[in-house]
Order: structure tokens, then C-alpha cells, then sequence
């Protein structure tokens, strides 16, 4: 009844959020237990009361002055420089500018939100469609996560008491694995796109007058990096360093950046990052409707009763996880799954728990890609101006790349290690 | 009928109006948790002396931006929403499709403002502390019966101009 | 028909917190013949600790494992616990849990609709360092301590000259790897589960502050058993609190041998004087409230 009234409300067009909100009132109905009603708004509020997602506005934020401030023009223009000899160069930019993101951020989803702001304008200049811009973006999100630091491995360790170390040196294979074949797959597309030679030719000759103005914008991503090594700050706090960064560089060295600008930015920034944070929040509260009511522990129960196979365990989950990853924020699905899961995993099938958490990380966060609930393709979606039905068709190829890479992590268990 | 009209359009208006203070109060939140975490980085770095309580009040900061900017993308019918049978309808269908949306809407919002008002008010929140501000918390829980408010009243606002016949204050994005 | 109970804790499944509740879960099924059921959601599945209390008066969780520091924010009374000095072992904190004012302190929940039922323990408060030993105040002077965030410790370390700086558990491995945590207040399962001996060097015995738990059950929920019941209930719940005290002895034995083979670990005895000032400071920002004062006047002596 709750999956029948989630659907026939998602499809007459009610905001996903609320279509949450209301299936809980659904499920609550058909359980009989009125009191959850009493608990609700305690659990929406703690859905958000949690300090790393400061990073997602914060990175929006940056995004929006580094776009308007025009570092972003100058540092894609850097990049672009060192791989511009190569034809239809910007897919491969982006997906490079994506890698050294990955290498400092811990979320899929702050990535995805400034790599939308940022790239996806510049690669429909140099041709490529909105669409296509967008999914590479958040299919290269897939990064975010699976190359050190990552936040949602840290939380698997939390809640697996397993080594936060490990989970990050196993990530390191399967992360190059995917870039890999991100690379195959954009360099297969750029032989069939018609690619608007003069306009990047034009673009290159200005660039160059442009390179000091791009070493200070460069400057942006080292102090992120550098901050965090150095222990001056946390990865969250860096979004905020670099903000005051990115607005001196914009006011002082580029003056591109003016203060009438910024009320438009702040107010693009409170609308883009609503539309995520509000979603964890009501995702909050019909995943804890389903904990409640023991719905992921049943469904658990169901797989342990099919295969006594370690691999077909792990293709199980995989696909549970997927099914679940479809609905459910992946760090909620996280701590929901994984404390049910792993004494199956390492009990029944003596699988090594980093192994398990790197394919059961992986595949949740595949869940940030598909709808119904995908939040990487919202932001995408909100952020780059993209109707979401498009883009929900260009990020198809993407999902299965990064399939690939974990039905292989499955399989080769040796990927980990 | 006049009345009625007037009444329409001045709900409308107001509901206009309440959304862009909302967004300012927004841009100024935005800019005092950014503030402070940069700040607070500065007081660390430098002096060796942080605000303890920097990271709980930036995260309550955050709550509020939040809620406060998710009633102005529902106000202004942003939110995000699968779209497909709305795009296929076409004239009243589509108007009475989206009026059914928005009255649902009002409708779990206002059942979440009563429950929100009396969770504030209960027991269970009275003499909780913010553990690092030192502070009763309540004021921090206050946000949630004051947005489900505010999502009532845009949401009926949202009816109500809908009803007037026009194709929609603002087309969804998605 | 069966009870159908809830029972919520913070904690990891592997954590002995966590492993109380699942043996609690088992035994009371086993020995109400099914009469009463209880389903455990570890590792904060319903919320958080502070969200667990808040559901459990709301009335939709009925049971819980929640520290006494969590608990402090709704019942002030129980940051006598975190007295600094007053017991130093597991041993010493249990023996204190017997006592007629650790029963007063349980009883403070009951204005929340909640009934105290009895403690577990997680292992005591050491000082872990990344790159210095810790001889007195004078090598924490300045230094960024990272902190359970609740008033108790954060008073005690304020007053130790060190900078109380709030991280998440999960990102303290890598804080202290890069520098931006100088130390951690920590318990040694805590410094075990997250291998944190792999990013810091030093680790200081001073047992300055036990860290209990409170097994918990909402009042509405006792209301709801019979007689027979709640006797049943009592006893399954002494039994297994009992069990989880020596899991805990049994862990922090366990934890201590495997880190001093693989780190520095330095024992000090005079802990309790090298940190008078930061005990005075405790003393004054809570000695006020009765229970706290009572249980300073009779643990320990
Ligand atoms: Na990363
Ligand atoms: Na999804």
C-alpha cells in the first residue's frame, strides 16, 4: 500500500520530499501506530543536524563566486592548456578536474554540486549538450567517494567498527578502475560528436593572456588541499576558507566580481541547496518509518535464505542495494543496511568487512544516480538547468560503468587489498 | 465576487512578498555560518582559542537556511518533482492536476504544524540543552513549527491562485 | 499476545552497550516464553542518543542504552559520573553503581517518564597524543583535545589549560593524522575500534573519568506488564548487566595488551594532582547540584 500510494503520488507530479512526508503517513496508517506522528518533526530536524553538510551549501557557494568571479573561466582554462592538444579535450578536462576533486572531497554530492556549476556551462560552450555535461558530471561524482577521503566510507567504519584506513586504501583500485573506464567511454562519445573546432581555437588564444590570473585561481584548490593536510582545517571548514579565498581573488585580483552580485549568488545558493538538504531531511524520516517497522531486517532475512555462495551473496546485496539505493539517501540506507548485513557477510560467508564495505558503499552511492530518489541527479539537475527526464537518459551508461567496476570488485575481491 | 477576488489577490501578494523576506533572511543566514566557520578557522589557527560552540551553532544556522529556503522553493513551486503527466495534460487537467498537488500538500503541512507545535511545547523538549552552546534548545526546534506554517499558508496560497485560472505563477523546473 | 518492545542504542552491534541489548532481547524472550519481545536497533538506526531519549518520552521507542553524558543534557544530576578521579577502574566504577546515590541519580529520570533500570560501563577516559607524551598541564597547555561535546568534560579540559575542540568520532583518525587534533580524550574500545594508535604515538594512563551507560525502559511501557512481568524483567536485566560489567573488565584487559604492543603506553599515577586545577573547576561549575555533591561526598572515600 505504501509503495502504491509512494508511486501514484511521485507520478502525479507531488515534490519528491513531500511524496516522502506523505508516505509516512501511509505507512503509519496501515501499521496502526499513530504515535510516530508525535516523533516526526524531532526526526526531520535531526535528519539535517549534522555538520558535514555545511559542505553542501558552502560548496554551492563557492561554485557560484568562483563562476561569477571568473576563476573558474581561468582554471578551466589552466587545465585545458595541459590537455587541450587532444581533440574534444573539455570531456577529459572535466573528468581530470573531477579526479583532483575527488582527491580532496569526501562527498558525491558536494562534488557533483560544484562540478555542475562549474563545467557544465563551460562544455556547452565548447559544444557538448547540456545533458550529456551534466551526466558526465555526476557519473564522474562516482569518484567522490570511492577515492580517499571519503565521507560515507568513514561512516561504514563507524558503523562496522572497521579500520577507516583500510576503507580508504581499498578504495584506491577500484576509484582508478572507474576513472578508467570513464575515460574509455567519453573518448567512444567524442568520436561521434561534431566538435565545434574554431570556437575552441578562439577560446585557447585568450586563455593564454590568461595564464597569472589562472595560477591565482589555482591557488583555490591547493589551499583546500593544503589546508586539510596540513590540519588547518576540516574538508568542511575548507569550503568556507575557500569561499573568503575565491571572494577576495574575485573582488581584488579579477574584479569581475561585484557586490551587486552577491545577493543573487547568496539567494541561488539558499535555492540549490533546499532542494537537497530538505530532501535528507524528509528521506530521513520515512527511513527511519521503514527501521521502525523492521522492513530492511525482513528484507535481509529474505536474501540470507537464497545462496550459500560468498560472490552471489555479494551480487545479492548488490542488487538489493541498488533497489534500495533507488529510494533511500546511500547514508541512510548505510546505517540502516550494514549493521543487519555485515554479521551475514563475515558470519555466514566469511567476507573480509573492508571487502563488503567497499561494494556496499559503491552501490549505495550508484543510488545517487537513479531515480525515483537520486540526489546527485537532482543537484545536477537543479544546478545545471537540466529537465530531469533528460538527464535521468544520459546518466544510463554512467550507472552501468559503475556497475562494472563493482560487480568486478565483487568478483576480484583482491581489488581491496 | 469582488471581495472574494480581492481577498484571492491579496493572499497571493502576501504570500509573494513573505517568500522574498524568507529568501533575504536566507542570504543572511548563508553568510553568518560562513562567517563563522572561517572564523572560527582563523581563532584556531592563529590564536589557539576556537569557539567551542561554532560547530553546533553553524549546524543550527544551516537548519534554519534550510527550512526557510525549502518554504520559498514551495512557495514559488520549485521543489523537485517527476513532472510527466502534468507536461502530457494540457489547459484545466493540468491546472486541477496541480491544484489536487498543492492542496495535498497544504494538507500534510498542516497536520505537521499541529504535531510540530505540540512537540515545541512538550516535555520532551522543554529543559533540553544545546550541548555546546549552553543553551535551551527549543528555540533551535522552533523552526519546524514555523515551516510547516509557512508551507501551509504558501501552499493554500498556491491553491487559491491556481483556482484563478492561470497556468501556474511559476513553471516548475522539472 | 506479546509485548513488542524497542530497544535503541548509540552504539556499534559489536559495542558491549550494544551486546547487553541483544542478550537482554534473548534471555527476556527466552525466559517469558515469548511473552515479551524486544527488537534492538543499534549502531543509532532510530537516532541519535539525545534522539533516542526524545523518542523514548514520546513513547514510540520503549527501551534504551544511552550514556550518561547524553543523558546529562536532560537530567543534570548524572554528570556526577563524570566526577573527575572519583573511582579508577571498571571495577572501582561498578562497585560505585551500587551505591545509594547512583540509584538516587537513575531516579532523576523519572519526571521524563522514564525508568533508570540500572549501568553499563564503557572502559575509562585516557589521553591519547599524536606526537607528545603527556607529563602534566604544561605539555596540554594550548593543545587541541578532541572531546565527547558535553559540559562535564568540556569544563575539565577548559580548565586544563587544553582547547576542548569538537570533531566527529568517525573524523578523528584522520584529524589526528593531519595534525589538526593535537590529542583525544578517549576510551581504549573507542581508540581500538578506529585504530587510532596507527595516526598517534602516545598513549597517557590517567583514568581521570569513568563513562557509564544507562539501561532504561519508559515508564508507560512498564505500566504495560503484569506483576509477574516486571519481576521477570528486573531480574533479566540485573542478570545482564552484571554480564556486561565483566565483558567490559574482560575488554579493557584485552584492548591494554594489544596496544601496548603496538604503541607507547605510559601509566600516570599522579594524574589526579597534576590536574587539581581542572578538577577544582569541575568541582565549582557543578558541585551545586545535590546529587553531583553527594555523589562526591560518598564515592571514592
Ligand atoms: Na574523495
Ligand atoms: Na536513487
Amino acid at each position: 500500500m505504501t509503495a502504491f500510494g509512494f508511486a501514484a503520488l511521485l507520478s502525479i507530479g507531488m515534490p519528491v520530499a513531500f511524496v516522502l512526508l506523505a508516505s509516512t503517513f501511509i505507512f503509519m496508517f496501515s501499521t496502526g501506530n499513530f504515535r510516530v506522528l508525535d516523533a516526526m518533526p524531532q526526526i526531520i530536524f535531526s535528519g539535517l543536524e549534522i555538520f558535514d553538510l555545511l559542505a553542501i551549501p558552502l560548496f554551492i557557494l563557492l561554485g557560484e563566486i568562483m563562476n561569477a568571479g571568473g576563476i573558474t573561466r581561468r582554471l578551466i582554462g589552466a587545465a585545458q592548456l595541459m590537455l587541450g592538444r587532444l581533440p574534444n579535450s573539455l570531456a577529459y578536462v572535466s573528468l581530470t578536474a573531477n579526479l583532483m576533486l575527488a582527491s580532496i572531497m569526501g562527498s558525491a554530492t558536494a562534488q557533483i554540486a560544484i562540478m555542475s556549476r562549474v563545467m557544465v556551462p563551460q562544455m556547452e560552450k565548447d559544444g557538448y549538450s547540456r545533458s550529456f555535461s551534466a551526466a558526465l558530471v555526476a557519473g564522474a561524482g562516482m569518484l567522490g567517494p570511492v577515492i580517499p577521503p571519503s565521507m560515507i566510507f568513514i561512516i561504514f567504519g563507524v558503523v562496522a567498527q572497521a579500520s577507516i584506513a583500510d576503507m580508504f586504501i581499498g578504495g584506491i583500485l577500484p576509484g582508478t578502475f572507474l576513472f578508467v573506464l570513464l575515460v574509455v567511454y567519453i573518448s567512444i562519445k567524442n568520436k561521434i560528436r561534431i566538435a565545434p573546432e574554431t570556437a575552441e581555437v578562439a577560446e585557447r588564444e585568450g586563455l593564454r593572456k590568461s595564464l597569472f590570473g589562472a595560477a591565482a585561481g589555482m591557488s583555490i584548490p591547493v589551499i583546500i588541499v593544503c589546508g586539510i593536510s596540513f590540519g588547518i582545517v576540516t574538508p568542511t571548514e575548507s569550503a568556507a576558507l575557500a569561499t573568503g579565498v575565491a571572494i577576495f581573488l574575485g573582488f581584488c585580483l579579477y574584479r569581475d566580481l561585484k557586490i551587486s552580485d552577491l545577493s543573487d549568488i547568496l539567494g541561488r545558493t539558499a535555492s540549490n541547496s533546499a532542494l537537497v538538504l530538505f530532501l535528507i531531511a524528509t528521506a530521513k524520516v520515512f527511513g527511519w518509518v521503514l527501521t521502525y517497522n523492521q522492513v530492511p531486517q525482513a528484507m535481509a532475512e529474505v536474501l540470507q535464505s537464497l545462496t550459500s555462495s560468498a560472490p552471489v551473496f555479494l551480487l545479492l546485496v548488490f542488487a538489493f542495494a541498488i533497489l534500495v539505493g533507488a529510494f533511500l539517501d546511500g547514508i541512510a540506507a548505510l546505517i540502516i543496511l550494514v549493521p543487519i548485513l555485515l554479521p551475514i557477510a563475515t558470519g555466514v560467508y566469511g567476507i573480509d568487512p573492508i571487502h563488503f564495505g567497499v561494494v556496499v558503499c559503491m552501490t549505495l552511492t550508484i543510488g545517487l544516480l537513479t531515480p525515483p530518489v537520486g540526489t546527485g541527479l537532482y543537484i545536477a539537475s537543479a544546478v545545471a538547468n537540466v529537465p530531469f527526464p533528460k538527464l535521468v537518459r544520459e546518466i544510463i551508461p554512467f550507472v552501468l560503468i559503475t556497475m562494472l567496476v563493482v560487480i568486478a570488485t565483487i568478483l576480484f575481491p583482491a581489488l581491496v587489498m | 465576487m469582488e471581495l472574494c477576488v480581492l481577498v484571492k489577490n491579496g493572499v497571493v501578494a502576501f504570500s509573494h512578498g513573505l517568500a522574498r523576506l524568507e529568501l533575504w533572511v536566507c542570504k543572511f543566514l548563508i553568510v553568518f555560518f560562513a562567517g563563522l566557520l572561517l572564523v572560527n578557522v582563523l581563532l584556531r589557527y592563529v590564536l589557539s582559542s576556537p569557539l567551542y560552540f561554532a560547530e553546533e551553532l553553524a549546524v543550527y544556522t544551516l537548519i534554519w537556511m534550510a527550512f526557510l529556503a525549502s518554504s520559498v522553493a514551495m512557495a514559488n513551486r520549485q521543489m523537485i518533482s517527476l513532472t510527466f503527466i502534468a507536461d502530457y495534460l494540457s489547459g484545466p487537467a493540468r491546472t486541477a492536476l496541480n491544484i489536487l498537488v498543492e492542496a495535498l500538500m497544504c494538507a500534510v503541512s498542516l497536520v505537521l504544524m499541529y504535531v510540530s507545535f505540540r512537540w515545541v511545547n512538550s516535555g520532551a523538549v522543554a529543559f533540553e540543552q544545546a550541548l555546546t552552546l549552553g543553551t535551551l534548545k527549543w528555540p533551535f526546534y522552533s523552526i519546524m513549527p514555523l515551516f510547516f506554517t509557512l508551507t501551509s499558508f504558501h501552499t493554500f496560497a498556491n491553491v487559491l491562485y491556481l483556482l484563478g485560472g492561470d497556468a501556474g505563477r511559476n513553471e516548475e523546473t522539472s | 499476545e506479546a509485548l513488542k518492545l524497542r530497544l535503541g542504542t548509540g552504539t556499534p552491534p559489536k559495542h558491549v552497550w550494544s551486546q547487553a541489548a541483544e542478550r537482554f532481547a534473548d534471555k527476556i524472550a527466552e525466559a517469558t516464553n515469548g511473552e515479551i519481545e524486544v527488537a534492538v536497533f543499534p549502531s543509532a538506526q532510530l537516532g541519535t542518543e539525545g534522539d533516542l531519549l526524545q523518542q523514548m518520552q514520546v513513547g514510540v521507542v520503549d527501551m534504551g542504552v544511552i550514556s550518561a553524558a547524553a543523558t546529562s543534557a536532560k537530567a543534570p544530576a548524572f554528570l556526577a559520573w563524570f566526577s573527575p578521579f572519583k573511582t579508577s577502574s571498571v571495577e572501582d566504577t561498578i562497585a560505585a553503581s551500587k551505591t545509594e546515590v547512583a540509584g538516587k541519580i537513575l531516579g532523576e529520570l523519572q519526571p521524563l517518564g522514564i525508568k533508570g533500570m540500572g549501568y553499563v560501563f564503557a572502559g575509562m577516559r585516557h589521553i591519547l597524543t599524536a606526537k607528545d607524551p603527556v607529563t602534566g598541564l604544561d605539555s596540554l597547555d594550548s593543545k587541541k583535545i578532541r572531546i565527547t561535546p558535553f559540559p562535564g568534560m568540556q569544563v575539565w579540559w577548559k580548565a586544563a589549560g587544553a582547547v576542548p575542540t569538537p570533531v566527529q568520532l568517525g573524523d578523528t583518525y584522520q584529524a589526528l593524522s593531519t595534525g589538526l587534533l593535537d590529542g583525544v580524550d578517549i576510551d581504549l574500545d573507542a581508540l581500538v575500534g578506529f585504530s587510532m594508535q596507527q595516526v598517534a604515538e602516545h598513549l597517557t594512563v590517567t583514568s581521570h573519568m569513568a563513562f557509564p551507560g544507562v539501561a532504561m525502559v519508559t515508564e508507560a511501557t512498564w505500566e504495560k506488564m503484569t506483576p509477574e512481568q516486571q519481576k521477570t524483567f528486573r531480574a533479566v536485566m540485573d542478570e545482564t548487566l552484571v554480564w556486561a560489567g565483566e565483558q567490559q573488565i574482560a575488554a579493557e584487559e584485552r584492548n591494554m595488551a594489544k596496544l601496548k604492543a603496538e604503541m607507547t603506553v605510559t601509566e600516570m599515577p599522579n594524574a589526579a594532582e597534576a590536574f587539581s586545577s581542572a578538577n577544582e573547576a569541575f568541582n565549582k561549575a557543578f558541585g551545586d547540584i545535590p546529587l553531583v555533591a553527594e555523589f562526591q561526598a560518598t564515592v571514592g572515600k
